[in-house]
């Protein structure tokens, strides 16, 4: 059938684009390191990951008792522990490159990593 | 009430009831990929079904209750966020789909359904988070609605073939 193949034809192109992405997303680098640590749209932290020398830990509380406990580490960034069931923040392990934010979404807490050495906050980006 | 309304009152919840289930059980299942969003979707099944045999109206009732009960019983309020923004658009999607695709190809619709809950999934995200770093989750959440999408289509899609058969038994 015609239309079938149309549409597998279809899905496949969208496979390809999904995992072109993907692919971007995991492989960029960053030069110089600075975590922000956000909870509600509010900056809790910023860390210049280049400059941790001893890891540490943080906590951060949010509304109904949750909380997630953040592990810095040089050059990279985990959530520890957290409050939440599924523990998807912890399981998503240390970022310490790249596009992909840790995300905790019942606590609304986010930690992403910026590049400092383009200075200013981006504004849009093509690439 | 007629008699006919009663029995279509009653098949609804009784789909709602099976969805209800199936939402309840996944939820349970543990997925390996550490990413926020991803899974099976299993309980779409039932939204393409009742869209193929029975009306739009039927189906939205059906998945409203559905997320709305699911969300008692398996989480917090944030997810019942979530799960409506990506399960309308998911709605909307299959709906326009079914009728383009006259009723067939159902893995397709089921594929598309599933981009697009991620899609809103991912919109509600951007609101939520108030950032629209969440947007780079969007490639890894096209890779796996499009496995599940696939698989959950063709379950849809065998069931309702079986169903004609057995329709067809049962009258002669």
């Amino acid at each position: 059938m015609k239309r079938t193949k149309i549409l597998i034809l279809i899905t496949l192109i969208i496979f390809i684009f999904a995992i072109i992405g993907s692919y971007m997303v995991l492989h960029h680098k960053v030069a110089h390191k600075t975590a922000i640590i956000t909870q509600d749209n509010k900056t809790l932290y910023t860390i210049d990951l280049d400059d941790v020398k001893e890891p540490y830990t943080l906590k951060i509380y949010g509304e109904n008792n949750l909380w997630n406990c953040i592990l810095v580490e040089p050059g990279q960034i985990r959530i520890e522990s957290a409050s939440c069931p599924d523990m998807l923040c912890v399981k998503q392990g240390a970022i310490s490159n790249g596009k992909l934010p840790i995300v905790c979404l019942p606590n609304h807490v986010q930690i992403k990593i910026v590049d400092t050495e383009e200075e200013t906050e981006i504004d849009a980006q093509v690439y | 009430m007629t008699h006919k309304s009663i029995k279509h009152l009653i098949t609804l919840a009784m789909f709602t009831t099976i969805a209800l289930v199936i939402f309840v059980i996944e939820a349970q299942i543990p997925i390996p990929i550490p990413i926020p969003g991803v899974k099976l979707g299993l309980a779409n099944v039932i939204t393409l079904i009742i869209l193929v045999k029975y009306s739009a109206k039927d189906a939205l009732i059906v998945l409203f209750m559905r997320i709305f009960l699911g969300t008692l019983f398996t989480g917090q309020i944030v997810s019942f966020f979530y799960s409506v923004s990506g399960g309308l658009l998911c709605f909307i999607g299959m709906l326009l789909l079914i009728h383009l695709l006259n009723k067939k190809n159902l893995w397709f619709v089921s594929i598309i359904g599933a981009l697009l809950h991620n899609i809103g999934q991912t919109i509600a995200a951007i609101i939520v988070m108030q950032s629209v770093q969440v947007v780079y989750y969007l490639p890894f959440l096209a890779l796996s609605g499009c496995i599940s999408g696939l698989f959950t289509g063709l379950v849809a899609e065998s069931i309702v073939k079986h169903e004609k058969k057995a329709n067809n038994n049962s009258k002669k």
